[in-house]
């Protein structure tokens, strides 16, 4: 076969995903999306100085549709902190078999969702 | 990875700033959000005396630059992966210094020149 007859499967929703390649993929996008939030966090930073843009933020928070966007954006910044720590872990060298990973993955999941899971506790 | 970049790079000094940037964020956000998990009520004040602090100012700053230094290094990884036109890898990799560049400007100026 030439290079160009090989076959070829990249068809994503029929290929069955590790939990490790869920985990990373996961830490990719929430990576992109916090840094797409940041503007947003800087906005509110700024906010934060005066007592009106301080009273406005909290005006703006009572609203549950802001509160859901709120509980959005932190729950990317602790998946994406998590699955971070989980790497640097692995940098030790734990984790790096086809289990460990596995656990790890799972870990990882566990406790990000548990920490979201808080999170989305005090906000409502 | 080692390609004409414009300066020496080897990815042992990236791996080190994505770390090193990761903890100094990760330990912010833990400590902001320890703080308002603790402290859900908290008024203006309280809060004003918490991030305005001249120690968290510094913290603030601190991260401002960590985050500036991590999601570069990191969209240029997910750039390099997903965009093969040197062009138009190019200009979303301005974009993004352009607006990390401003995040952090505009970052700065709220922790220092306010309160």
């Amino acid at each position: 076969m030439t290079a160009k007859q090989r076959p070829m499967h990249l068809d994503l929703t029929k290929i069955r995903f590790p939990s490790t390649a869920i985990a990373s993929i996961l830490h990719r996008v929430s990576g992109v999306f916090v840094f797409l939030c940041i503007p947003v966090w800087l906005w509110a930073l700024s906010l934060m100085r005066h007592a009106d843009g301080f009273s406005q933020l909290q005006t703006l928070t009572d609203n549950h549709l802001c509160r859901l966007v709120v509980w959005v954006m932190l729950s990317s910044i602790i998946y994406h902190l998590v699955a971070g720590l989980r790497h640097m872990v692995m940098d030790f060298g734990v984790g790096l078999t086809k289990q460990g990973g596995r656990a790890g993955a799972y870990a990882g999941m566990l406790t990000a969702l548990v920490f979201i899971a808080a999170v989305g506790i005090r906000l409502w | 990875m080692v390609a004409k970049q414009g300066c020496a790079h080897t990815g042992l000094r990236d791996w080190w700033l994505q770390r090193l940037s990761a903890l100094v964020i990760a330990a912010y956000v833990l400590c902001l959000l320890g703080y308002w998990y603790v402290h859900v009520d908290a008024s203006f004040g309280q809060w004003h005396d918490f991030l305005f602090a001249t120690t968290m100012r510094v913290f603030s700053s601190l991260t401002l630059l960590a985050i500036v230094l991590h999601a570069w290094l990191g969209l240029w990884t997910v750039l390099t992966d997903y965009i093969k036109p040197r062009f138009l890898r190019a200009a979303l990799q301005q974009s993004v210094i352009l607006v990390l560049g401003l995040s952090a400007v505009w970052g700065l100026q709220s922790v220092w020149i306010g309160g």
